[in-house]
């Protein structure tokens, strides 16, 4: 349990009989980036909320820093930036204004800590614009600044990269990397957007329908689950029943087309060519495919793509 | 941590159209009150009575709405704006945050009571009839106890309606409903006991029961309001898990 920055066991929140997250159990590793990935509804605000007591958890605890979240929670927020949902501010106030108020708040943060967190976004420091006049991106931006203000240890965002436009998106990313890598920042971020998933998170956590699917470093995640062998015989069941013997074959799926997906690794496609050959299969096609991150996600949580 | 809240609080009402409005009532009211005085007195008023009518149209007719809708307001907008969030993972108590909206709340009414002096020694000089520096003084001290204790008796109103999301206004209308009510109560003996008139006996020169007993009954029902307001805010921000956005 030292190592993860954040733990859940079995995390679960009913609204009524629903549950809309079903027993979870996240790992957050220090100084990496954790990304939850799934479909808008699919629980991961609520997983957020519950981690930093904005909803009531139904089930299952949180650890943060390696101790419990109950008991503990004024420290450990002191050391969490937070970003949730849309960002919330007051639209009389300028980002200036807005930030100085939360900076007072914490109490402990350092005498330039809301100039550096403007600038370190992109916004300018005293700048006379109110938040009413910021464009979605600019909230955004203010958000993330607001996240930052007092140095956490550990950000945690809710789809950060929302509203950006795609220089925006970029320098967010940079940033977000930046403070992972170079500054040793735990972060956890959620998104349904997969290209940027892809670019920025160290793991990932896939969520559906309030379960945690998957959850594996995004190298592993692709090196084990994203290339495949895709096979295309008549009799599947049959050539299925002989793979398993032959080769041991247990990661497979056969697809409504009758086409075989084996995910198993260190197998050749020539070695299944000569096998079933020598046993009179005719093979149709046989390929070794990749699947991008959109079609492992349809592939595990068995529906639509994400967006 | 009190401190730093009522200072962020202070700081939100910036630029704040609420506030403004509040000012404007009550200049309204001024100018009123100026109006009234020239029908009655045809056009020999006199400072003394502008003074008391002005207190008695603040209190009946445009306090007890702008206050509600100020303090309505300040609580809503963590709410309607979703800077609740924020407050909350600091951590700030949201009954903390509360306590420190009705202090400024508070600060605020003295802030309309400093303006309601400012306009009464512009009438002062209009009717070229301006009261003794000592007069004023008191009239000062007068319409800082006014709006406190109009303030109290709405509080309640303000405290129960600001938490319903978006529902301050019905609190704001209530609470005018309230204090246009006073007009009916001013001259019976239940002026001592009505949230609006509560501090007459003690405040006013012509209203109020000016005995032993109404002073009395008037404490005690300033001291229930205060009560009464305890009880709302332990109710609608204290019990159970509040701190929390979602259940």
């Amino acid at each position: 349990m030292d190592n993860f920055i954040i733990e859940t066991k079995g995390l679960t929140k009913y609204y009524g009989d629903t549950a809309a997250v079903k027993g979870v159990d996240l790992h957050v590793n220090k100084g990496e980036i954790y990304a939850l990935l799934g479909r808008n509804g699919a629980g991961k605000t609520t997983i957020m909320k519950m981690l930093l007591g904005l909803s009531m958890i139904s089930e299952g605890t949180v650890y943060m820093f390696g101790q419990p979240f109950e008991g503990n929670k004024r420290e450990f927020l002191g050391r969490t930036g937070v970003m949730i949902e849309t960002p919330g501010f007051y639209p009389n106030l300028t980002a200036t204004e807005n930030l100085e108020i939360l900076a007072d708040l914490r109490g402990y943060v350092k005498r330039d800590a809301v100039k550096e967190s403007l600038e370190r976004v992109g916004l300018t420091y005293k700048d006379k614009k109110l938040f009413s006049a910021f464009s979605l991106g600019m909230k955004q931006r203010l958000g993330i600044a607001a996240a930052m203000i007092h140095d956490p240890e550990v950000l945690i965002l809710d789809e950060p990269i929302n509203g950006l436009d795609p220089i925006g998106v970029m320098e967010t990313r940079n940033f977000i990397r930046e403070l992972a890598q170079d500054c040793g920042k735990t972060i956890l971020l959620s998104s349904h957007i997969l290209s940027e998933i892809e670019l920025l998170a160290d793991r990932i956590g896939i969520i559906d329908k309030g379960i945690l699917l998957e959850e594996s470093p995004y190298e592993e995640l692709k090196k084990r689950n994203m290339h495949y062998i895709l096979l295309s015989v008549d009799s599947t069941e049959t050539v299925i029943h002989m793979l398993e013997e032959e080769f041991h074959i247990n990661d497979y799926r056969i697809m409504r087309n009758g086409c075989i997906q084996i995910f198993d690794e260190g197998i050749q496609t020539k070695e299944i060519v000569r096998f079933l050959a020598g046993r009179n299969i005719y093979v149709d096609a046989i390929n070794k495919c990749s699947d991008t991150l959109e079609d492992y996600f349809k592939r595990i949580t068995g529906g639509e793509g994400i967006a | 941590m009190m401190r730093r809240l009522i200072r962020a609080e202070l700081k939100k009402l910036k630029r704040q159209t609420m506030v403004l409005v509040g000012y404007l009532s009550i200049l309204f009211s001024f100018i009123i009150t100026f109006a009234q005085q020239m029908q009655i007195k045809a056009g020999a008023p006199e400072w003394e009575g502008f003074a008391e009518m002005f207190f008695y149209n603040n209190a009946m007719l445009f306090l007890p709405f702008t206050v509600s809708l100020i303090g309505g307001y300040m609580i809503d907008q963590e709410y309607a704006k979703d800077t609740l969030k924020n407050l909350l993972v600091i951590p700030v108590r949201w009954q903390d945050a509360v306590k420190a909206k009705v202090a400024v709340l508070f600060l605020l009414t003295v802030r309309i009571a400093l303006f309601e002096t400012a306009l009464l020694l512009a009438a002062g000089i209009m009717l070229k009839n301006r009261p003794a520096v000592l007069i004023m003084a008191g009239e000062c001290m007068k319409a800082f106890a006014y709006n406190i204790c109009i303030t109290l008796g709405i509080l309640p109103v303000i405290l129960w309606f600001g938490k319903s999301g978006g529902k301050y206004i019905w609190g704001s209308i209530l609470s005018m409903l309230l204090g246009i009510s006073g007009v009916f109560v001013v001259n019976g003996r239940a002026v001592n006991w009505h949230p609006v008139t509560v501090c007459f006996s003690f405040l006013s020169d012509v209203y109020g029961e000016k005995t032993a007993m109404g002073y009395l009954e008037s404490g005690v029902a300033i001291f229930l309001y205060g009560l009464l307001c305890v009880l709302v805010y332990r109710i609608r921000y204290c019990r159970g898990n509040k701190t929390v956005i979602s259940k």
